[in-house]
């Protein structure tokens, strides 16, 4: 019979006794609520962390020297011959050139320098390797970036922000080429100078400028002053610092690869390079840490928890299913009248069977419906909480996290579907005995 | 009128329930009855003589113990629920004492039922059905749910849906059982007016005497046996 027909009457029927309607697909409603809250949770969390790693860098394996965990000999301070240097690093990567990277960036020191007026300009000044740009992800709008030879000839350039070229010369036309001198205020070369040509433009955007803004009382006047980042190569620093690459210690190194490598592949690089350097040595070992390993066990222990309430749901749902049944029994019961009726009418057993196999998918649909809006409102609300806390509790990485409130659409569909299956399932048997009903019963039925 | 071959022959047509048991109970026994197109008859008889059991044989709700029921020349007893159904949907129009309209949806919808179920479009039966609820009357009520009509109103509602699919043979079970004299009156007389006007064939249960003389042929029925029959000139 006519589909349409069904499901109007699917819910006119829900809507006559709308407390039993309720209370029926409360089972179902708690059971979706709970996957879809889990999930819209999970689903935020992953995608969370995934925009923050995107928003630092490209991912990359943090190498750094480590106690090696079921070490349980005589400890000992790392062994200076051991400390992680950056001529290792420079060998490392001299021995895959084509599939590793290493990106560096170090302070060199706040400088200062002035402009034709005499006004001081501040700035903080960075040495930092060729892909630094690529790595935190901003584009040049003018100039070229810091290249391989600029860093292996340590060249005097240097990369600076649009807003700083509007501070020195008052416009960002025709500055490159131009050669300015800093002078150290603060860090290792204190009082030094340097003078750097400027190759390149980056643009500082406002949320840049918000967070490099410091208050300076000039002239008695309370200004606001952004102090910009200014780049040079990181060969440059050392040689301004009298540093060799042998006598630079590094705390950790970032390795990445290019599209020729993979991580693994990368790994095992790593690994075989120190192994020879750490050969004898116990207790310490290189280390290598992977973002994304840490993002991939978040992950891990959210299916974990996702599969667990899954297992509730599906439990509850069957609860929620016997329930749907039973109700459906009662209804059948209480229409063999209106049965019987039809069927003097007309109707084939396979209309009054999937008039009531409709009804109980609608009414399953129904309470998984809700449960879905109910479990997003709740993931919504969780994940709200989330950043309050994050952003009062932890405000100092709140900067770098942006939380992503993302409910999982497969869940939400996948949810949706088991409701209609249940319904499917736990309204057929009661529909086929309304189907099968002889017509003359029902009619005389009181 | 013109007479031609019997809409309805039954022969030998028994109904027993609890066969074989030791309560076995015969309600019907041994019932011959030929009824044609365009005949207006009435069934009379005490409470529990079995003309309801008769008249649910007739309409396909229910099957003969033994007998043998043709209808329109096709014996009966080798359909299926289906080939009933569909005959009961095309052939067959009911009209019960207790309205039996489906609850919660409107006059309307009730009368759309029995084209829903044959198939017809929505558009046509809306339309068909419009037409019925005019016939009968209830033109200004038709968006009334059966438990805001009265019961001479929902007889009458009740009527237009047995038309819907014109069926040859309108089955009446007591229809003015449960209404007064008056609504009851005003329900007869739309029966005459199916029957002069469009030549249905009606078979019509009744208690009342007068309703029964008023029909051309009147079966008395008495213990499950036909013991008078007004075409035969009475008792037989
Ligand atoms: N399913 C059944 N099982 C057993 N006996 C039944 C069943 N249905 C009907 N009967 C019996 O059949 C007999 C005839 O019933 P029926 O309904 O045909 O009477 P009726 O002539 O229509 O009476 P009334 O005028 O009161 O409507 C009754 O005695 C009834 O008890
Ligand atoms: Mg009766």
């Amino acid at each position: 019979m006519n589909f349409v027909e069904s499901i109007k009457m699917a819910f006119t029927s829900l809507t006559i006794n709308k407390m039993r309607s309720f209370l029926t697909m409360l089972g179902i409603i708690i059971g979706i609520s709970a996957v879809i809250t889990i999930t819209t949770i999970g689903n935020s969390i992953s995608s969370t962390l995934q925009n923050t790693f995107s928003e630092i860098g490209s991912v990359k394996l943090s190498i750094y020297p480590d106690v090696h965990r079921d070490y349980s000999g005589e400890w000992h301070d790392l062994p200076s011959n051991l400390e992680l240097t950056l001529s290792q690093v420079q060998e490392l990567i001299n021995l895959h050139p084509d599939e590793l990277t290493y990106s560096c960036s170090d302070v060199y020191g706040r400088v200062e320098t002035a402009n034709v007026n005499g006004d001081p300009i501040q700035a903080s000044m960075y040495g930092v390797s060729d892909d630094f740009m690529d790595s935190i992800k901003k584009q040049l709008t003018t100039g070229r970036v810091i290249t391989k030879k600029d860093l292996a000839n340590a060249k005097n350039t240097c990369l600076v922000s649009d807003y700083f070229c509007e501070q020195y010369f008052g416009t960002t036309e025709n500055v490159i080429g131009k050669t300015i001198k800093f002078n150290t205020l603060k860090g290792l070369n204190k009082g030094c100078n340097i003078s750097l040509t400027i190759v390149g433009i980056f643009e500082l955007t406002e949320l840049d400028k918000n967070d490099l803004s410091i208050n300076k009382v000039h002239n008695d006047q309370e200004k606001m002053q952004v102090v910009t980042y200014i780049f040079f190569p990181y060969n440059t620093m050392l040689k301004e610092e009298g540093l060799t690459p042998e006598e630079t210690k590094l705390p950790q190194a970032e390795i990445g690869w290019t599209a020729k490598c993979d991580k693994e592949t990368a790994k095992g690089y790593i690994n075989d390079y120190f192994e020879k350097i750490y050969k004898g040595e116990e207790q310490w070992y290189m280390s290598i840490y992977d973002e994304e390993e840490i993002v991939g066990r978040i992950n891990t222990v959210l299916n974990v928890i996702t599969i667990a309430i899954s297992v509730i749901a599906a439990i509850s749902l069957i609860v929620g299913g016997v329930g749907v049944m039973n109700i459906m029994l009662v209804s059948i019961l209480e229409r063999t009248r209106e049965i019987g009726v039809r069927k003097a009418l007309g109707a084939l057993n396979g209309d009054i069977r999937s008039q009531f196999v409709i009804e109980a998918i609608i009414i399953c649909l129904t309470g998984g419906t809700i449960g879905v809006i109910l479990g997003i409102v709740n993931g919504v609300l969780i994940s709200k909480v989330a950043s309050y806390l994050l952003n009062t509790l932890a405000s100092e990485f709140a900067e770098y996290i942006t939380l992503t409130v993302q409910p999982s659409v497969p869940a939400i569909l996948i949810s949706l579907g088991f409701s209609m299956l249940t319904g499917l399932i736990f309204g057929y048997y009661p529909a086929k005995r309304a189907g099968n009903m002889d017509p003359i019963d029902a009619l005389r039925y009181e | 009128m013109k007479r031609s071959e019997p809409v309805i022959h039954m022969q030998s047509v028994t109904k027993k329930y609890y066969v074989g048991e030791p309560n076995e109970l015969q309600i019907l026994f041994d019932i011959g009855l030929d009824i044609c197109e365009g005949e207006f008859v009435s069934i009379v008889g005490a409470s529990g003589s079995g003309k309801s059991t008769l008249m649910n044989i007739i309409g396909l709700l229910d099957r003969p113990t033994e007998g043998e029921y043709l209808l329109n020349g096709t014996t009966t007893r080798v359909m299926d629920d289906k080939a009933l159904s569909r005959i009961r949907n095309k052939e067959i129009g009911f009209v019960f004492q207790n309205f039996n309209l489906i609850p919660k949806i409107s006059a309307l919808k009730n009368v759309e039922m029995p084209m829903m179920y044959a198939g017809v479009s929505q558009k046509k039966r809306t339309q068909r059905a419009m037409e019925l609820i005019e016939l009968v009357g209830m033109g200004d009520r038709y968006t009334h749910d059966p438990a805001r009509l009265s019961g001479g109103q929902k007889q009458r509602v009740a009527i237009a849906r047995a038309m819907a699919n014109d069926p040859s043979i309108i089955l009446a079970d007591e229809p003015t059982g449960a209404l007064d004299t008056k609504t009851g009156r005003m329900v007869m007389d739309l029966f005459h007016e199916l029957h002069d006007k469009q030549g249905k064939t009606i078979v019509l249960i009744t208690h009342s005497p007068e309703l029964a003389a008023e029909t051309e042929r009147m079966l008395t029925i008495s213990d499950g046996r036909i013991i008078a029959d007004s075409a035969k000139g009475g008792a037989l």
